[in-house]
């Protein structure tokens, strides 16, 4: 039973983190209608540059505002510069030149920094308290809380926001939102600067259990990846829901079966949801007319 | 300056083909217009060179003592210039009332505070008569819901003119009539409205609008006072491809 119960609960906390690396996908995706192969490699940079402000002697605070920062400017710079200007010639392009920049981003820290990964600090190593047989720490505890003002956050800001619907509307009807003359790439600017500061969060929960390298947050990424397939691409509630399942059920198959199975079972999973639901538990289908 | 709209000498060809031959009409501040005429006489062509998609081969459009010609289709709605579609053009996966709320999406959040309470999105959509349908998604709404919609999402950005294409195209006999209440409700909130309705119905044009401009194979063969372009000989034989009974009586 304690094992079970262990499963879950911890299960949740990192789902939690799953789900919000999905959440920095969908941003981009609801504005500019294709996934980010960048979001790790630009948190990547944000938590070097962090961790440098660290070890001079700034706090943990400084930190993590160093690192939100650099990742919400160099999000903004990625899309601004790059794929932005790229989504002229379609969707596929603009995708592809993400993995170009992730690629040269992760060359060029591997030069700089090195591969090795190192430690990177924690908003606290205490332990919180006990819940259902397991201890929560709480660095748990506030990523808990940071993830759900998150989405809480983000689904007020794209239901109830003038900009956040504008947002929505420019990636679903991009010829009505050019006759109502909605700034367009403006806006596919602010979703790369959210997606960019949500990576950099993400850094600051991931970073610390995995120690940082430029690829850990990449990593972590996969599951995001696979928590927005199963959630849906244009989800925020769906990435939460799917996110929190996957991290419950990796746990489960870890623990009851193998862990070596757990990303055979994640895949597998979202397989199956892709070919019984394509776009996701909660994502909308999209119609065509004919 | 003149208000409303003038159009001079348009000319737009299409390979060749004059789809509109130097068309010009004006439309006075607060005037409703018909655009009227038979198929493929240029009145689709028409909104969309007035609402920038097009570019005419000559001629201009001024509004409100603006020429428009090098102002882009997107930056068209700034100068006060708004228009729905034959087909409404909603964003399938926002709600009816999201997309109402689109239309004012076109100014940054400073230069343009939220609209006031009397001319909000839903406030709009229960004036027009679809307000139960404001939480719907676009495919779940009737086709005349979605239409109204797209007029509702026209008024958020405050227009001086609006441009309608064919707005009681594909409605039942109900929904048109819901559309003319619809439209009446407009012009009561907004008197100050300049309007150009193109529209085959010709009964429903006749019932909104004080002035017509009948095209025919691009060429303007008419305009003026509703009731007295609809008794012109010309516009008869032309809208109706036939001889009036009259014409016909030996």
């Amino acid at each position: 039973m304690d094992l079970l119960q262990a499963s879950i609960v911890l299960g949740v906390v990192v789902g939690i983190v799953y789900a919000l690396s999905g959440a920095g996908l969908v941003v981009i995706f609801r504005t500019s209608g294709y996934i980010s192969f960048a979001q790790g490699d630009i948190a990547a940079v944000g938590l070097f540059v962090g961790l440098a402000a660290y070890k001079a002697g700034g706090g943990y605070g400084l930190t993590a505002v160093t690192v939100i920062l650099v990742s919400t400017v160099l999000g903004g710079l990625v899309g601004g510069l790059i794929t932005i200007p790229l989504e002229r010639h379609g969707h596929l392009p603009a995708a592809l030149s993400t993995i170009g920049v992730g690629l040269i981003i992760g060359g060029i820290l591997n030069v700089t920094v090195g591969g090795d990964p190192r430690a990177f600090p924690e908003v606290s190593s205490a332990a919180a308290f006990d819940f259902a047989g397991v201890r929560l720490g709480w660095s748990d505890i506030v990523g808990m809380l940071a993830s759900a003002a998150i989405f809480i956050g983000l689904g007020f800001f794209f239901r109830r926001s003038r900009i956040g619907i504008a947002m929505r509307a420019v990636n679903d009807n991009r010829f009505a939102g050019q006759i109502l003359g909605v700034p367009d790439k403006r806006l596919k600017l602010v979703g790369w600067i959210v997606a960019g500061s949500l990576s950099g969060v993400l850094g600051l929960f991931v970073a610390p259990i995995l120690s940082l390298s430029p690829v850990s947050v990449n990593t972590l990424l996969v599951f995001g990846f696979c928590a927005i397939v199963i959630g849906g691409f244009d989800s925020i509630f769906g990435a939460l829901v799917a996110g929190v399942s996957i991290g419950v059920l990796s746990n489960l198959t870890s623990a009851y079966v193998d862990p070596n199975l757990v990303p055979t079972v994640l895949w597998a999973a979202m397989l199956l949801v892709l070919l019984i639901r394509p776009n996701g538990l909660f994502g909308r289908r999209r119609l065509v007319r004919v | 300056m003149t208000t409303g709209l003038e159009v001079r000498d348009l000319t737009m060809t299409f390979s060749g083909v004059d789809a509109l031959a130097q068309v010009s009409f004006s439309i006075g501040e607060g005037v409703w217009l018909g655009l009227i005429g038979p198929n493929g006489s240029g009145k689709s062509t028409m909104l969309n060179v007035l609402s920038g998609l097009y570019r005419p081969r000559a001629g201009s459009v001024v509004m409100n003592g603006h020429d428009l010609q090098a102002v882009r289709a997107r930056h068209r709605i700034r100068q006060g210039l708004s228009r729905t579609f034959q087909h409404p053009q909603l964003a399938a996966s926002l709600t009816i009332l999201e997309n109402v709320m689109v239309g004012a999406a076109h100014r940054p959040t400073a230069e343009a505070p939220s609209p006031p309470a009397s001319d909000s999105g839903a406030e709009w959509l229960r004036r027009l008569g679809c307000d139960e349908y404001a939480e719907h998604l676009p495919s779940e709404a009737p086709y005349g819901v979605q239409k109204l919609a797209e007029v509702a999402r026209a008024l958020m950005s405050a227009p001086s003119l609006l441009l309608l294409d064919e707005p009681a195209a594909g409605l039942s006999a109900r929904e048109r009539v819901d559309l003319v209440a619809a439209l009446k409700e407009i012009r009561r909130h907004r008197p100050t409205l300049t309007l150009c309705l193109v529209e085959h119905d010709v009964g429903l044009v006749a019932s909104l609008c004080s002035e017509l401009a009948v095209l025919s194979a691009g060429r303007l063969i008419a305009n003026g006072p509703t009731q007295t372009v609809l008794a012109d000989e010309a516009v008869k034989v032309a809208y109706l491809g036939t001889r009036s009974t009259h014409d016909a009586t030996p």
